[in-house]
């Protein structure tokens, strides 16, 4: 012990004096606190309207021709729609709601029923928001706003064939557009094979925050002037909706009446719309569960369906009990994302910090020379490598406090309250408070980041080269953590069979964003126990478990430190 | 007796040729060893594998009785040394380096980084980079190092390289010192023969990985050259070879007795007679009415021996 303290002390003196360290260190600090500190500009400033003018204004006529045009076939797709539905048999239209459904029969039996929605309870509340936030913004600033209106549609490509020719490559099963307040958002075209999403995404020129600041605008004129006659007249709807069973209506006037409770005045525009499509959610869920039924005279729940359903709704319900996961309404999606963005930053650059590092560590006193000393110290070489990889260690520890004191600093300076957070685990909500929930998310984040420094040490003891093992560790692991590089391989092995589309489970990507596995999974664990997750019932879920990503982390990581051991003890010193 | 260094029948290969053949090495307390050798010859290879830079492919190496394999970390914390060039952290100072060094010993008291700068004669440099040295201030900073432990086995690969010749006096004083006052054993090894000469005890000659020669230098001269002879310049040369075999005669028993001879280019008389002897043979020469010019001792010297040795593969097994 006293020699792997001492060479961890020599250690921890080299690396105080490297300068690659010091300058990350500094980095990664000053960049979350600039970006902090313009998020607290903008929010003094206020630059919500000046950014609304120049996006009102008439300098961007190509942008608005392209989105008018672009309506234009809409609105024909959309009639050309309705027009088929109509004339087909077995197809209808219901206006009230706006949506498109068509019924598939064999012989008398119902087969199944595709429907295609261009209204929902959302459309009806945002639209008359939109409406009521047109003739006000029109009133404010003067000018005529233009475009202003919502549009979803989901339908299939054999209804929408010209703007599957315009836009998508002509074998995409399905559409959805998105056009909100006339911007052209984006548009996910989904290509279906027989079990597995493929999903190919494009999302407008225009940038997030200009989008965030008129939407939330508009969302605040129309909370501001007469919500209540909104949700008034969805309740009248719902009423008088004769195609509603007794128990739908009343689970869509329950959703109604707690979306009025949950509109606030400081909801922003994003985390209302979460908000209210879990409630969509939870509606839906509870009518599935009543009727036993996927829809109306559609196929019957199977068991675990049950099981798993169930588990969701008393999810839902346990949020909205507790207020976690932006069910309670104090969640600002755009801080929040913003802030997940800083987090992000400090986490990357220390990444490539602990990667330069681990490459660096044995590879440098090779090139140096300096091997020679610690070769001649009375000292045994595992002892050399343990010290090594403790102060890996200690390094990645500290870049973790780093990041996760500055956030909290980035926090204070922005005057941001990056979100409430809520862990949901199994059946109960814990509350950890944005302090101790980001101190986990940021230790959890450090976990591949120390796997990737393991890797880099490996290659450092492998190639015993400052710049080989630089170049080798960062160029591999930016590599395998893009997801270019994943399709890459998959696409080279194919991604038609059962067992390859699974491979990419096993690929370094689907496991090293372990925080965010982590967490996305405790939220929504209802779907898997930690049994199931041990029994491979992951093996057929679309993604892992944070338990496998762990356990898969840390098979390899293990694998790295044996062959560093491996190399770095046997291997002579020339 | 107990040898600091003891290798035994070491092997090395790389790949699959062989580089040391079974070697055999002792150092003993207080002795300097030279060891010798043709470039490629394997010297290097073998300090290496003594100081666990090479794992051996058989054989085996104990310092003072500790077996290395065994008892690496104690075996290793009784020998200093430097191999090829002394490289360091060149980015830390001088003096941080050795307390870096020392902090992977046991046993350095305080006051000791000082004795041993002051030793080396670095005191005034201790405290700059090392980046800033020359390669004389590295060898003296790598000797620094080596006896900040005070080892019983200091093993110096080529020490004297880029030391200017006060360097060179001063190393060999303190390796002196520490091998005869301290007892310290001392392998060397280095091209630099003539210093080898003043430094050296005994000397180990390596060739092909195979240890051919290891002896007092003395003794490896008597090998070469035979025994030590005495040159006398004299005016009549007959009388006098008559002369110095009487003396012969009268003191050496038959058998191993020495005869004089004639060179016969210089008209010289050339006698293997050691210098002990020389004032009674020249007390008859000139009682005998000889002139005498001059008497010279014959100097062979170890590069003669090592030529002899390695040259032209006349190697002496």
């Amino acid at each position: 012990m006293r020699k792997l303290k001492a060479l961890y002390q020599n250690e921890l003196i080299k690396a105080v004096k490297k300068p690659i360290i010091i300058v990350f260190i500094i980095l990664i600090s000053a960049s979350m606190l600039v970006i902090a500190g313009f998020m607290g500009l903008v929010r003094v400033v206020d630059v919500t309207l000046p950014l609304y003018d120049y996006y009102a204004s008439e300098e961007d006529a190509d942008y608005d021709e392209n989105v008018n045009s672009l309506k234009l076939s809409l609105d024909s797709a959309l009639a050309k729609m309705q027009a088929e539905l109509i004339s087909e048999e077995n197809g209808y239209y219901d206006e009230e709601t706006h949506s498109f459904t068509k019924k598939f029969y064999s012989d008398s039996e119902l087969l199944y029923s595709v429907t295609g929605n261009v209204s929902n309870i959302m459309y009806d509340l945002e639209n008359s928001c939109l409406q009521k936030a047109r003739a006000d913004l029109t009133k404010a600033t003067g000018r005529s706003v233009k475009n202003t209106m919502y549009f979803s549609v989901t339908a299939y490509d054999y209804l929408f064939s010209d703007l599957l020719d315009q836009i998508v490559s002509s074998d995409a099963n399905r559409i959805f557009f998105e056009i909100k307040d006339g911007l052209f958002e984006k548009y996910t075209v989904v290509k279906e094979f027989d079990d597995e999403f493929k999903t190919f995404e494009w999302i407008g020129t225009r940038s997030a925050i200009l989008e965030e600041s008129v939407y939330n605008r508009i969302y605040k004129l129309c909370t501001d002037n007469d919500a209540s006659a909104v949700f008034e007249y969805k309740r009248e709807l719902i009423n008088n909706d004769s195609s509603l069973s007794e128990k739908e209506k009343k689970n869509e006037l329950l959703s109604l009446d707690i979306m009025k409770d949950l509109y606030r005045d400081d909801m922003d525009y994003e985390s209302w719309r979460e908000v209210t499509s879990k409630f969509q959610m939870l509606a839906n869920y509870r009518t599935m569960l009543e009727t036993g039924e996927k829809s109306e005279g559609g196929p019957r729940l199977t068991e675990e369906e049950v099981k798993n359903y169930s588990l969701i709704v008393e999810e839902i319900e346990t949020g909205l009990r507790t207020g976690a996961n932006g069910y309670g309404g104090r969640y600002n999606s755009s801080d929040k994302q913003t802030g997940d963005a800083l987090l992000q930053i400090g986490i990357g650059l220390a990444q490539i910090l602990v990667i330069i590092l681990g490459a660096l560590l044995v590879a440098e006193d090779f090139q140096s020379g300096a091997i020679k000393t610690l070769i001649i110290a009375p000292v045994k070489r595992h002892r050399i490598v343990s010290a090594k990889l403790l102060l890996l260690v200690t390094v990645t520890l500290v870049c973790a406090i780093q990041v996760f004191v500055t956030y909290m600093l980035a926090a204070l300076i922005s005057g941001s309250d990056f979100g409430n957070n809520v862990f949901v685990i199994g059946q109960h909500a814990y509350s950890l408070g944005p302090v101790l929930y980001y101190l986990l998310y940021t230790l959890a984040a450090f976990v591949p980041v120390l796997f990737h420094g393991c890797f880099a040490f490996m290659i450092s003891t492998l190639i015993r080269n400052t710049g080989g093992s630089i170049a080798v560790s960062l160029g591999t692991v930016s590599m395998i953590s893009t997801s270019s590089g994943v399709s890459l391989i998959v696409n080279l092995v194919g991604s038609k069979t059962y067992f390859f589309r699974h491979l990419t489970k096993f690929l370094p990507t689907s496991n090293l964003s372990f925080q965010t596995i982590l967490f996305r999974s405790v939220v929504e664990s209802t779907d898997y126990s930690v049994m199931d997750i041990l029994t491979m019932r992951f093996m057929l879920g679309e993604t892992n478990g944070p338990l496998f990503a762990f356990l898969y982390m840390s098979v390899l990581a293990a694998t790295f430190i044996f062959i560093s051991y491996q190399s770095y003890v046997k291997r002579d010193v020339k | 007796m107990e040898y600091v260094l003891d290798v035994k029948n070491v092997t090395k290969y790389f790949g699959k040729r062989r580089i040391l053949n079974g070697i055999n090495l002792q150092v003993r307390p207080g002795e300097v060893m030279g060891f010798i050798g043709p470039n490629g010859a394997g010297k290097t290879t073998a300090i290496k594998v003594i100081l666990g830079f090479l794992s051996d492919d058989g054989g085996e190496i104990s310092i003072c009785g500790l077996n290395v394999k065994a008892d690496y970390e104690k075996a290793m914390g009784l020998v200093g040394g430097i191999v090829e060039n002394p490289d360091m952290y060149k980015q830390f100072s001088g003096r941080l380096n050795l307390e870096m060094y020392a902090r992977t010993h046991d046993n350095v008291p305080e006051g000791r980084i000082d004795e041993v700068t002051a030793m080396v004669g670095l005191e005034n440099r201790i405290n700059d980079k090392v980046k800033k040295y020359s390669l004389g201030m590295k060898q003296r900073l790598g000797l620094a190092m080596s006896m900040l432990h005070k080892p019983r086995l200091l093993i110096l690969d080529e020490p004297t390289n880029g030391l200017d010749p006060a360097g060179i006096k001063e190393l060999r004083d303190i390796i002196l010192h520490l091998a005869h006052d301290e007892g310290v054993g001392v392998l060397i090894s280095s091209h630099q023969l003539a210093e080898m000469q003043n430094l050296c005890d005994r000397a180990s000659i390596i060739v092909n990985g195979d240890i051919v020669a290891e002896d007092t230098l003395d003794a490896l001269n008597f090998r070469v050259n035979g025994e030590p002879t005495h040159t006398f310049d004299v005016d009549d040369p007959m009388a006098s070879i008559k002369i110095i075999n009487d003396f012969f005669a009268e003191t050496e028993a038959e058998g191993a007795r020495h005869s004089a001879r004639c060179d016969a280019s210089t008209g010289s008389v050339i006698a293997a007679v050691d210098s002990a002897k020389i004032p009674e043979i020249v007390r008859r020469l000139a009682f005998a009415g000889v002139n005498i010019y001059g008497v010279k001792a014959s100097k062979s010297t170890l590069e003669d021996a090592f030529i002899a040795i390695t040259g032209g593969g006349n190697t002496i097994a």
